[in-house]
């Protein structure tokens, strides 16, 4: 080709080149993720209908009054979704009802249960707008429901799945309702809809971009039919479509209700007002906190399929009422691994802190996330791109999660105002799932609720909570064993705290449970796990507390169902009640083992048992500074072993636990003097300590220095076991 | 004559009624004696019909009484060192609470800040709680049998340890108790009653037969905690009446909605006792009126009570309640509380612009025109500065108020941040507290699968009818009714009740299997259960001395789809199933309830049926509840009035004056137009404009707004 005709003067027609316009741009291949929407966090402009509305409407009372009404409204449509959805989620709290505006905002979402929904929910329906509301074969008009569940447009992960309805009012498009429940099961190569072992997402089941699924308040079956035809459990998919079409309609015709009787315009600005109201007030208590630069680094310990340590790194520049939030340095995205993040979600983390943590109080919206800057490097696992898994998402931000809290704690510590100064909250899901046919032959699969059972953090003046919550949802129940043997077929054998499974430190951190199921009342069960924390803990503590310990599971395959029977009609006092105890007493024939918590599904017999470790909360300040009575107490609920009251906390005391205080004084008192001659001069250090590249032995991704970002890997090696 | 008597936090209240004549009373409650204020209140009625008290006690046919004291023994932790043995691997199912149970019986606000998350202090600490190794499946098989010298020596360290009374919770032993029992067999072997004299030994098995450890064992703990206080306060009260001539049962109110004599009393059936006794008269009073939907609305000083009463419907029971900070499994009256009341702190952020409650300022040092050392804005700072309440008569002239306090609290706190008048300030107040009542009553009805505009309004409650007409229209309510005896209204209530008894029991069921397209063919285990029960309540009521025939049966089910995690209650139209018919009246009852509760999108008949708790209510019918008649009027409207005050309405957004009626001299036939404010000792009606009040025969106050009225 001649360059030349490259920079001459066209040479073509106007239609010629609206011809080529309309051959290039008007129909693309495909409506694929877009960059510009999952990508910008920040609220939609003003509308002129919302510009309208706000100028109409400018009573304050008034616009308290509606944005009350509204909440309740989705408040009452959440707690009915709960009481008729099927899908565990849905009872433990991880679901959402909420009300977008029209642009797509999520403006009011409900308030208990999971908080990042307010975050990463907004893109899905800005892609509706942007694409399908003039597209001819689509179009949005009054009872059409939409549905959702691919995390690449959006939304947490592919577990999720969400139904909108565009309320329209006198015509005029006012808002949109929507229902999101973590349905588990979506037909991804392993069960319960979360699958360690997929390598592109392609292997992540079915993957729903935003669609119309019916009109006219109209489910079409053959589309549910499609779903359905993906999934191991059809039933659930069906009951659930219909419970979020209830609980959308019940919030539209609600909002109706309000914008008959006071009028649109009402609706339209309290909605606008809500967020933007939101925004200024997360503006203005960052305001509060001193300026400077906070870092906060964390680390996994699992591509899911091998052992390598992956860094999370986030640093906080903080300036007036700017927060710019920086992950570069983070591990880059795995391509073949499912445990990359997608914008949104990793953003959503972020908040997850603020909104949980700290500013509790406030309006859960998209103004929340508005208000904040982010740096999320192209390449990095936190910024994961369409060819590339991620349904595994939650565990890598959930390091990313802890690594926020320290960076932000420490902005906060000085200036806390009401903020609670607290060390890391547990927070990884220890996620065991299953599937297969139930002991009333039933089809079931997804996750046990144990991940609920996250140990609490420290305060700086009181021990956490034991078992207390997962860090993303404040009132989450793991529910009762009796009623998990109705429905599952397992033997609970033990769900009880474990010794030593908290943070120590002046204030310890709460305490969580192992969690022991044995497959009970069926030739055999589908049973696999995910989570990160086997070989390096997943948190740390605060200012001198220590972190929680590592969590691997135990999987005990029995050599014969009867064998185990047996051992446990004749030998109650052999029936263990810890990991600890089984693996020292072994008292089942059969072969015991200890893996990393991320565990492809594969079936097991009856008998079989496995054990899952869900982690303590971190420890504040200096163990040597705790109460010994408070240590002895510990010992007495059975949360701590004598080690560690002797090695750590240094309390001498006899064997009815009576606290020799002299001895204890003296013990502390020399633990500090050993530790003042270990101690070096901090250059000497830092000179001693610093490496230029990561341990040999150790595998490890991400960067070695904060500035230099690293670059994409793909772990091509076979799986170890 | 009857006697109802109502022991709250405060006041005890008493309703006697006999043949045509009523008599209520008000006496301050004795905690350390209950029999004291008990008595007081009689000694008032006596003196009221001339008579002295022994006389009244020995001419009584009933007395029923209802009291929320148990609640002070909990929060007090007055109860006695319990230990909790359990299943070995489970020691930790109450500590933990389902993870949730820091939040239980907290308000929505606090449950959203898990930073603040923070579990009340124990009623059983960790170190008295022991596993024993035993394990029951959940089809009732023993899988590991439960060793007689582990239960000894385990008991024994428990005793040493000071435990000075016994929960048993073992997994699975309402489907098989024989180790319960046998832990029972060898407490009372090892510790006969001469040595644990009456410390109790509560096995779970027999306070609840429901799937569920930790709320079965906290329904368990409860019981053994408050043992004491049924045992020794109530029994003391019983033997106090009997010495003054009293002959009669000593009736209890449960929070059922039902009522019966001590022995058959669980401490916890008697918790909140009191506001259900009202709920329930109120639904007495809906039934004789005919009035198929209630709301009963009751505002104190800190929060607003709501509770919903519809004909014929099982849908206003909570069945997994949570008292104090505990959920426990048992059939209770639902009220719902929020924190709207008379001491509601009023405050303005820019944020969160005005915000009127939870945060109250209660009666220490309670609101700022108390003058007793409060100075936030409350609501009733806000109506006494609209001129709903009146500085020298508020609760009968008992107590001034001063409005100038009130109106510096609402300028500072209220009006300069909102640069807005201190009358407008207020009316915002009370603007934004009517609209959060109304909010909650809306969540409430509507969660319910109903429509607040389809019901009526009860109020009562010292702030209730000053308020109804504000939330009554926010709802689109158009018809409110202040009943009377308001100030005892649930003593009056009492009278309403019923004896019952709840039998229930988790039991899976499949009534339709959707994958093998087959429905449930052996009736037998579900007819079982009910003829257990149907025994059972025979032999119960038969022990009172009441026939079979006087035993009114209804059964409920618990039903779910598929593996929906949550069940829906229905009254079910067949006491057993006998064939087919039957099954299919069960299943379309449950598909209509379904439909009408949660709405026809929700409803998805082919996922598959199953029941999981069978329930029978066992009744008989002891209503006394009469309506008196009230004189007509002998006079016009105007011989009421008790003169004019300026108070603040809408229609003309400023203050206007406005007549003052005498609320206790309003007669039948009597027609008073908004606005007015109908005033007497215990009770302020705001009438708003376009509102009419009316007394009927019955001593009932109607509003109705002017289009309902026409």
């Amino acid at each position: 080709m001649n360059p030349a005709t490259l920079t001459d003067a066209p040479t073509s027609t106007p239609e010629t080149e609206a011809f080529f316009a309309d051959l290039l741009q008007a129909q693309p291949v495909m409506y694929g993720p877009d960059p510009s929407i999952v990508g910008d966090h920040r609220l939609a402009p003003r509308t002129p209908s919302e510009e309208d509305a706000l100028r109409r409407v400018t009573n304050d009372v008034d616009l308290v009054i509606a944005s009350n009404r509204l909440e309740v409204i989705c408040e009452s449509a959440k707690e009915m979704l709960e009481q008729i959805g099927a899908a565990p989620g849905a009872k433990w709290g991880d679901l959402t009802c909420g009300l977008y505006t029209a642009s797509g905002d999520l403006a009011v979402a409900t308030s208990t249960g999971v908080v990042v929904f307010a975050v990463v929910a907004s893109p899905i329906v800005k892609y509706i707008v942007k694409n399908w509301a003039n597209e001819p074969t689509v179009g949005i008009r009054p009872g059409d429901l939409f549905y959702h569940n691919d995390a690449h447009y959006g939304g947490v992960h592919n577990a999720d799945q969400t139904l909108f309805i565009p309320v329209f009012h006198e015509g005029r498009l006012l808002a949109w309702a929507g229902a999101t429940i973590h349905e588990g099961e979506n037909g991804a190569n392993e069960p319960g809809g979360l699958s360690p072992s997929a390598t592109s997402p392609y292997e992540e089941g079915l993957r729903i971009s935003p669609m119309k699924v019916g009109e006219n308040y109209t489910l079409r079956r053959d589309i549910v039919n499609l779903f359905q035809n993906h999934m191991r459990d059809p039933l659930l998919q069906l009951m659930d479509m219909r419970a979020k079409l209830a609980a959308a309609k019940r919030i539209e015709d609600r909002v109706l209700e309000v914008a008959t009787e006071q009028g649109g315009d009402l609706v339209l600005a309290t909605l606008r007002h809500q967020l933007e109201r939101t925004e200024r007030e997360v503006r203005r208590r960052l305001s509060e906190f001193p300026d400077g630069t906070y870092r906060g680094i964390t680390f996994g310990d699992t591509t899911l399929l091998e052992d390598r340590m992956i860094k999370a790194s986030c640093e906080l520049v903080k300036t007036g009422d700017q927060l710019l939030v920086n992950m570069t340095g983070s591990a880059p995205a795995i391509l073949d691994r499912a445990i990359n993040a997608g914008l949104p979600l990793s953003k959503a983390l972020v908040h997850n802190d603020l909104m949980n943590f700290f500013w509790a109080d406030l309006p859960r919206n998209n103004g929340f996330v508005s208000a904040v800057d982010f740096v999320i490097p192209e390449g990095s696992i936190f910024n994961a791109t369409k060819e590339v898994p991620v349904g595994l998402s939650m565990l890598s931000t959930m390091f990313l999660h802890t690594a926020t809290h320290l960076a932000m704690t420490k902005m906060a510590f000085n200036r806390p105002g009401t903020t609670e100064i607290t060390a890391p909250w547990y927070a990884m899901v220890q996620g065991l799932f299953y599937g297969g046919l139930n002991q009333w032959n039933m089809p079931v699969a997804n996750l046990m609720t144990d991940i609920n059972a996250m140990g609490g953090a420290a305060h700086r003046d009181r021990d956490g909570e034991h078992a207390a919550a997962p860090f993303f949802a404040a009132l989450a129940d793991y529910g009762e064993m009796e009623d998990r043997e109705t429905e599952l077929p397992l033997l609970g054998l033990w769900r009880k705290i474990n010794k030593d499974n908290h943070g120590y430190g002046r204030q310890r951190g709460g305490a969580s449970v192992e969690c022991a199921y044995m497959v009970h009342g069926v030739p055999m069960f589908a049973l696999g796990c995910m989570a990160t924390g086997a070989k390096f803990p997943t948190i740390p503590g605060l200012f001198g507390g220590y972190g929680g310990p590592s969590t691997p599971v135990s999987v005990f395959r029995a050599e014969s169902p009867e064998a185990v029977r047996k051992v446990m009609a004749e030998r109650p006092d052999l029936v263990p009640d810890s990991a600890q105890q089984l693996h020292a007493t072994k008292p089942f024939p059969g072969t015991y083992e200890t893996r990393r918590p991320t565990q492809s599904a594969a079936f097991y017999g009856e008998g079989d048992l496995w054990v899952l470790q869900c982690g303590g909360g971190g420890g504040y300040g200096d163990p040597l500074d705790r109460d010994p009575e408070a240590v002895m107490q510990d010992m007495r609920d059975e949360l701590l072993t004598d080690w560690v009251a002797q090695r750590l906390y240094h309390v001498v005391h006899d064997d009815e636990l009576v606290v020799d205080p002299d001895a204890t004084a003296a013990a502390r008192a020399a633990e500090r003097r050993d530790r003042l001659e270990r101690g070096k001069p901090y250059d000497e250090f830092v000179a001693g300590w610093r490496r230029d590249e990561p341990p040999e032995g150790v595998p490890y991704l991400g960067s070695w220095s904060w500035e230099e970002p690293a670059p994409a890997e793909r772990v091509t090696e076979v799986a170890e076991a | 004559m009857e006697i109802n008597v109502d022991i709250g936090g405060t006041f005890t209240d008493c309703f006697a009624s006999t043949a045509g004549t009523v008599a209520t009373a008000k006496a301050l409650t004795t905690h350390h004696n209950l029999s004291q204020g008990f008595l007081e209140a009689i000694s008032d009625i006596a003196g009221q019909l001339g008579t002295s008290p022994d006389e009244l006690l020995g001419d009584a046919s009933a007395v029923r009484y209802a009291t929320t004291l148990g609640t002070n023994a909990l929060i007090e932790r007055t109860g006695p060192p319990l230990a909790l043995i359990t299943t070995s691997g489970y020691e930790d199912v109450v500590p933990i609470g389902r993870c949730r149970s820091w939040g239980d019986g907290k308000s929505g606000a606090e449950n959203r800040d898990l930073s603040r998350a923070e579990r009340p202090v124990p009623l059983v600490p960790r170190e008295m709680i022991v596993g024993l190794h035993e394990r029951i499946d959940h089809s009732g098989r023993v899988l590991v049998p439960l060793r007689e010298d582990e239960v000894r020596e385990r008991i024994q360290d428990l005793v040493d340890l000071g435990a000075r009374g016994f929960v048993v919770s073992l997994m699975w032993s309402f489907r098989n108790p024989e180790h319960e029992l046998l832990v029972r067999r060898v407490i009372e072997e090892e510790y006969p009653s001469s040595y644990l004299g009456r410390f109790p030994v509560i096995l779970s098995h027999e306070v609840s037969q429901r799937a569920g450890e930790y709320a079965r064992s906290m329904t368990s703990i409860l019981n053994a905690y408050l043992h004491r206080f049924t045992g020794d306060k109530l029994s003391e009260l019983r033997d106090e009446l009997r010495t003054r001539g009293y002959t009669g049962p000593l009736m209890l109110v449960h929070n059922t909605g039902g009522m019966a004599g001590l022995s058959r009393t669980a401490p916890l059936q008697t918790m909140h006792a009191g506001p259900v006794a009202g709920l329930f008269g109120a639904r007495r009073m809906a039934e004789t009126f005919d009035f198929e939907k209630v709301v009963t609305t009751d505002m104190g000083g800190t929060s607003f009570d709501i509770g919903v009463v519809v004909k014929g419907s099982v849908r206003f029971y909570e069945f997994n309640p949570v008292v104090d900070r505990w959920r426990v499994q048992m059939p209770m009256m639902d009220i719902k509380a929020v924190g709207a009341g008379g001491g509601s702190i009023a405050r303005y952020e820019e944020h969160a612009g005005l915000a009127v409650g939870p945060r109250s300022a209660g009666s220490t040092p309670g609101p700022a025109c108390y003058g007793t050392g409060g100075t936030e804005a409350t609501v009733t700072d806000a109506n006494l500065v609209l001129g709903y309440l009146d500085a020298d008569t508020y609760h009968g002239g008992a107590m001034k108020l001063d409005r100038r306090r009130a109106e510096r609290a609402i300028d500072r706190a209220v009006a300069r941040p909102m640069e807005i008048s201190v009358l407008e300030a207020a009316r915002a107040i009370r603007q934004v507290v009517d609209n959060n009542m109304a909010d909650a009553i809306f969540k409430e009805i509507v969660l319910k699968g109903y429509d607040p505009r389809d019901f009526v309004m009860f109020s009562y409650g010292g702030g209730g009818p000053l308020h109804a007409c504000g939330y009554a229209e926010v709802l689109g309510v158009q018809s409110v009714i202040v009943p009377p005896h308001a100030p005892v209204f649930s003593a009056a209530g009492a009278a309403g009740l019923d004896l019952l008894h709840i039998y229930e029991r988790s039991a899976h069921i499949v009534l339709f299997d959707p994958l093998f397209k087959t429905v449930l063919e052996d009736f037998d285990k579900f007819n079982a259960t009910v003829d257990e029960f149907v025994s059972q309540a025979q032999e119960d009521f038969g022990d009172d001395g009441f026939a079979a025939d006087d035993v009114e049966l209804q059964l409920e089910l618990d039903v779910r789809s598929g593996n929906q995690l949550y069940v829906t209650t229905i009254k079910s139209p067949v006491l057993r199933l006998e064939g087919r018919d039957d099954l299919a009246a069960v299943l379309e009852a449950y598909f209509a309830e379904y439909s009408d509760r949660f709405g026809e999108f929700a409803v998805i008949r082919e996922i598959g049926v199953s029941i999981e708790t069978i329930r029978l209510r066992a009744s008989v019918d002891q209503a006394r509840w009469g309506v008196g008649q009230r004189e007509p009027a002998t006079a016009g409207i105007e011989t009421l009035r008790r003169g004019e005050r300026e108070c603040y309405w809408e229609r003309s957004r400023s203050v206007e004056p406005t007549p003052v009626y005498d609320y206790d001299a309003i007669a039948p036939g009597h027609e008073i137009p908004g606005p007015a404010i109908l005033e007497g000792p215990d009770t302020t009606v705001v009438l708003y404009p376009e509102w009419t009040a009316r007394m009927d025969d019955h001593g009932f106050l109607s509003l109705e707004k002017e289009e309902a009225a026409a």
